[in-house]
């Protein structure tokens, strides 16, 4: 890796997405984005992911990151300012552009934007806009979902555990359960939730529902060209305070809910509810301070607090040839929140999956290893890699320490 | 490279340990082999101090929360400057200005100090003794506030000072700040009516009855088991027998030629309870009848 070939190659990606040059601004009534020609910086790669971007000193005022260490470029994105596909375009250029500068040749893919070509407009839209219907949100209440018992310290580097999958092997299991990856995943993922909830409460009274927030990308549903945000959440799960769900159960209403919840209708409702805010007059024009304290205790509360854990698979993502010789893998970290301590994400490209799970639990990896040593019971080999250093007496968190 | 033999997960080269579960990796080393291109960059003390520079934590809630206190003092402030000016000097604001500034610092503290009980409990008892010293220094004469910061002093050396000693001195600490309270109604019943009457005759007596009341719970506790309801109704129990004696008291120094006047009724209730809990204390039978129990 040449980091002065990265930063030239950044220079030259980020004239073709003018929409991601921007800074974050905080006025009184809300936060803005205004163009920021300040110096673009590329940083070495620290030990774990998705660090806090402070929006003045951070990356120059960029909101977003380039990283490199001798054989990787890595980008971290600040959430408003793109979504994973919106990212992951944005890296597949600059690593196009890098090759490009190296003497490789790279050919031409709908994911890639050569600098130098002429831009969409529709790429720097906001598509929630847009696609907004005055649709009235018919969401009902729901309760707290169960959140990984709070035992262990925490700590403020993401603890990584790396799961690279063979994407046949997962295929041929999905496929014998006539269900999608992503489907499969999401109930393996309830299934483990359950068993730790069956291992660290006592009583069934006290059991909480086990849902999933399943990021969309809603691109396709309303055929937007959008490179900026515009991704929605399903959250599907199972109830366990009505029983024990079997695997087959669990994976039988994921199934339903999952392929119930994505078409337009319900997608536009949720958009309706996220644009109803900021288009009524008294919460758009509430200064500053009453709002954001207010927000994060409305999205702590009714956003992060219903669901247990996230897993965003951006899919299969296809490599043109002269970058299919060169890229050995691709991952994809998705940030931990304060409430929900640990959460997932799957990239595949080249044959293998890269499920990756990101935690802010400084020793405790029982989640992690529910799920990976589960899907290894299931015929699929699973070879793990870690950021996380071995403890000091050499003993985990694990499950028996909860008992 | 080698397997974990409990997780059945497939490790990367060199690893000796299986990150999800710590199972050492028995093998030879041709088979753990030797890591040659980690996934994550090892940490080093220049990766660390780049990394030290580049993240400047800070905790976004807690700032927001404290802006919105602060935001929400301002306003009520400003609110009750401009409502002295439009009522021509006919209210005087200084009172609701000094309660909105320190109802206000009672959340601060909650944001800004250690959450502990002793730093917290401290800290809301200095305020609340600012706080009535402003509301009675309205008037520009200091009155009665100094003997409720009195009180204040007693509940601190009561409820928050025993906590501040370690385990061994917390009996003795507490046993201390009991004391200290009686010759706190001597000094009272001075400041009030410049001679030693009341104390002495009815409060420290009454006093000394309830402390042994409750001085037999203490001793169950120590010595027993006793069930939350049994506490309560023990407490209970301790405070009809202050109120009784309280009562007594007051007519002997009267010089009354009645026993008891109207606590008598109280006396009846704490009876039939002390029956009750000697009952349920000392027979099985009542016992597992008011705990549900079939045996």
């Amino acid at each position: 890796m040449n980091p002065e070939r990265l930063l030239t190659a950044l220079e030259h990606v980020i004239e073709r997405f003018p929409y991601f040059a921007v800074s974050l601004h905080k006025g009184f009534y809300w936060y803005y984005f205004l163009p920021n020609k300040a110096p673009l910086k590329v940083y070495p790669e620290t030990s774990s992911p998705c660090g806090y971007i402070h929006r003045k000193r951070g990356a120059n005022g960029y909101l977003f990151k380039v990283r490199y260490t001798e054989r990787r470029i890595v980008v971290e994105y600040f959430h408003a300012l793109t979504d994973g596909t919106g990212g992951l375009v944005f890296l597949k250029s600059l690593v196009a552009e890098y090759l490009k500068l190296s003497g490789h040749e790279v050919g031409s893919d709908s994911q890639i934007f050569v600098p130098g070509t002429k831009m969409n407009p529709e790429e720097q839209e906001d598509s929630f806009e847009r696609f907004y219907k005055p649709i009235k949100s018919v969401f009902g209440f729901m309760s707290k979902a169960f959140h990984m018992p709070a035992h262990g310290d925490l700590t403020d580097d993401v603890q990584v555990i790396s799961a690279r999958i063979a994407i046949a092997d997962l295929k041929r299991v999905s496929a014998s359960y006539q269900v999608t990856i992503t489907e499969y995943l999401v109930a393996e993922l309830i299934a483990a939730l359950q068993r730790i909830q069956e291992t660290t409460v006592k009583r069934q009274s006290k059991y909480r529902p086990i849902r999933i927030s399943v990021p969309v990308n809603i691109r396709k549903v309303f055929g937007s060209h959008s490179m900026r945000n515009f991704t929605l959440f399903i959250v599907v799960g199972i109830d366990p305070r009505l029983g024990h769900y079997e695997f087959d159960e669990i994976l039988n209403q994921i199934m339903h809910q999952m392929r119930s919840e994505v078409n337009t209708k319900t997608l536009s409702m949720q958009v309706a509810r996220n644009v109803a805010g900021r288009r009524t007059p008294a919460i758009r024009y509430a200064p500053f301070v009453f709002k954001n304290p207010l927000m994060k205790l409305l999205s702590d509360s009714y956003g992060d607090g219903i669901y247990s854990t996230v897993i965003s698979n951006l899919g299969n993502v296809s490599l043109p040839p002269g970058m299919q010789e060169v890229v050995e893998r691709l991952d994809f970290y998705l940030s931990p929140s304060k409430v929900n301590k640990i959460s997932w994400s799957a990239i595949g490209t080249n044959g293998y999956l890269s499920l990756n799970c990101s935690s802010i639990f400084a020793a405790r990896t029982d989640f992690e290893r529910e799920l990976l040593s589960e899907l290894v019971k299931k015929g699929i080999p699973v070879e793990v890699s870690t950021n996380r250093l071995p403890s000091e007496d050499g003993n985990t968190f694990h499950e028996e320490k909860l008992r | 490279m080698a397997y974990c033999v409990r997780c059945g997960v497939k490790l990367e080269e060199g690893s000796t340990i299986c990150p999800l579960c710590q199972t050492p990796v028995v093998a030879p080393p041709e088979i753990i082999g030797v890591q040659q291109d980690p996934l994550f960059p090892k940490i080093t003390d220049d990766l660390k101090k780049h990394s030290a520079d580049e993240y400047q934590r800070l905790d976004k809630t807690r700032k927001g929360v404290i802006e919105l206190v602060i935001a929400f003092m301002s306003i009520a402030v400003i609110t009750l400057i401009i409502t002295t000016f439009a009522l021509d000097g006919t209210f005087s604001p200084w009172i609701p200005i000094g309660s909105v500034i320190l109802g206000g610092s009672y959340i601060l503290v909650a944001l800004f100090v250690r959450p502990t009980f002793q730093k917290i409990g401290t800290w809301y008892i200095i305020l609340t003794a600012v706080l009535l010293t402003v509301i009675d220094f309205g008037d520009l004469i200091l009155t009665w506030s100094f003997i409720v910061n009195v009180s204040l002093l007693l509940l601190w050396i009561v409820a928050i000072f025993p906590w501040m000693l370690s385990q061994h001195l917390r009996t003795k600490g507490f046993a201390t700040a009991i004391i200290a309270i009686a010759p706190y109604f001597v000094v009272l019943d001075y400041l009030t009516s410049g001679t030693i009457g009341w104390s002495v005759a009815i409060a420290l007596p009454t006093y000394a009855v309830s402390l042994v009341s409750l001085m037999f719970l203490a001793l169950r506790i120590r010595y027993g088991k006793p069930s939350v309801t049994d506490i309560v109704l023990s407490v209970i129990v301790s405070a009809c027998w202050g109120v009784v004696a309280g009562d007594f008291f007051n007519l002997r120094a009267i010089q009354s030629s009645q026993l008891l006047s109207w606590s008598s009724s109280v006396m009846v209730v704490a009876v039939c309870l002390l029956i009750f809990l000697s009952l349920n204390m000392s027979v099985r039978r009542v016992r597992n009848y008011f705990n549900n129990r079939v045996k």
